[in-house]
């Protein structure tokens, strides 16, 4: 019965560590720097305006 | 009655399929066929649109099937029904972003080419806006090897529960000529939308990306699908849902990321759009079955938004003069 305890116990410790592991960590950046500009095609004269500052 | 065989029909009247009917009313004068399980629903949706003189009516299943193209906009499975509308001779345009459904409904391919009709598959936003995208970002390259989808926020209801199911599931990917699994929730990587949505972490998830862009364009060796999500969304996706979801998201975004080669070079382009989900997926929706309807897709069979045989040039044109903001990324 002790043995059964122990191992379900170890098998929750587990799962709990297991499972903050999956929901911690560390992002990999998929771009470093950089911004964002519109890319409309010249139906709208203000973005028109826009990408001509680009 | 309207003259049904001219008219778009529309099924599914909840949060996209009301964008997608909105489009339709603003940008044709087309009689609109609806049909919905709901019933009230429906009619509620017709009745906004009457005061705009629009012939928008609502129908049983039989008549819809008889309107020239049919927009699929409402919850999964899209394969039986468009089985249903292609045998009363409808071109279809399936808004689905399920992978099991996308791969039914891609599997109707010698069904579909019998019947001469055209079977858009996954003309939604991710996937769908995400061909456009491709397609129009190839222009810019002499060769491409890549792709890498990443999707933020939930159209309607059921587009969350596809969020939620699809971050529990396995998520497919293409990599140097094989098909990969990898569990969904996995592969955390930071990813750049357009603002006002910035920064969010993405996860692999199970989306029908690539197996579509696939499809439009055989050539690419890798391609990948994300899908943002915080960690409750990880913690609790295998768990059923337990909160029911918002009646609308908010402000979402998608981009993707195409690699290859220009003047023997490596080059990365990266474009993205930030609007609302169900807005992008309505008007991507409703342009592509105008194009079908006005038969400026000649394509017979099952076809992905993206592939070289449609105008995709024009369809995108038609989708960002339609209020959607296109965004190119430019940086490292």
């Amino acid at each position: 019965m002790n043995f059964i305890r122990r191992v379900l116990m170890v098998l929750g410790i587990a799962g709990i560590a297991g499972a903050l592991l999956r929901v911690r960590g560390k992002s990999v950046p998929s771009s470093q720097r950089g911004g964002w500009r519109p890319l409309n095609p010249s139906v709208d004269p203000i973005v028109d305006q826009t990408n001509s500052q680009n | 009655m309207v003259g049904v065989s001219g008219a778009i029909g529309v099924i599914g009247t909840g949060v996209t399929g009301s964008r997608v009917v909105e489009h339709l009313v603003a940008t044709s004068s087309l009689p609109i066929l609806l049909h919905d399980q709901d019933l009230y629903l429906a009619q509620r949706l017709a009745a906004v649109h009457q005061s705009h003189s629009a012939a928008v009516t609502v129908v049983d299943f039989e008549t819809v099937a008889m309107a020239s193209v049919v927009v699929l906009a409402c919850g999964s499975p899209h394969a039986p029904l468009a089985q249903k509308l292609i045998s009363h001779g409808a071109s279809v345009v399936s808004l689905s972003d399920d992978v099991s459904d996308v791969m039914n409904l891609l599997k109707m391919h010698d069904a579909v080419l019998a019947k001469n009709k055209t079977l858009v598959v996954g003309a939604a936003a991710s996937p769908g806006m995400t061909g456009l995208l491709l397609s129009s970002l190839q222009s810019n390259f002499d060769t491409i090897d890549e792709a890498h989808v990443a999707l933020h926020g939930t159209g309607g209801p059921n587009c969350a529960v596809q969020h939620h199911r699809a971050l529990a599931g396995q998520s497919i990917g293409w990599h140097d000529g094989e098909w990969l699994r990898r569990p969904g929730g996995s592969g955390r990587e930071l990813c750049w939308f357009p603002e006002p949505v910035g920064a969010y972490d993405c996860y692999r998830a199970e989306m029908a990306d690539p197996v579509l862009l696939k499809k439009a364009q055989p050539r690419l060796q890798r391609i990948t699908a994300r899908v943002s999500a915080n960690r409750r969304d990880r913690f609790t996706s295998r768990l059923p849902m337990l909160v029911p979801p918002h009646a609308e998201g908010g402000m979402g975004a998608l981009r993707i990321e195409v690699r290859g080669f220009r003047n023997g070079s490596r080059i990365v382009e990266i474009a993205g759009v930030a609007e609302r989900v169900a807005q992008i997926a309505g008007v991507v929706g409703a342009t592509t079955a105008l194009f079908v309807h006005r038969g400026q897709i000649t394509t017979t069979g099952t076809c992905a938004l993206g592939q070289d045989s449609l105008p995709n040039a024009e369809i995108l044109h038609d989708v960002l003069t339609g209020g959607i903001r296109l965004h190119q990324f430019v940086g490292t």
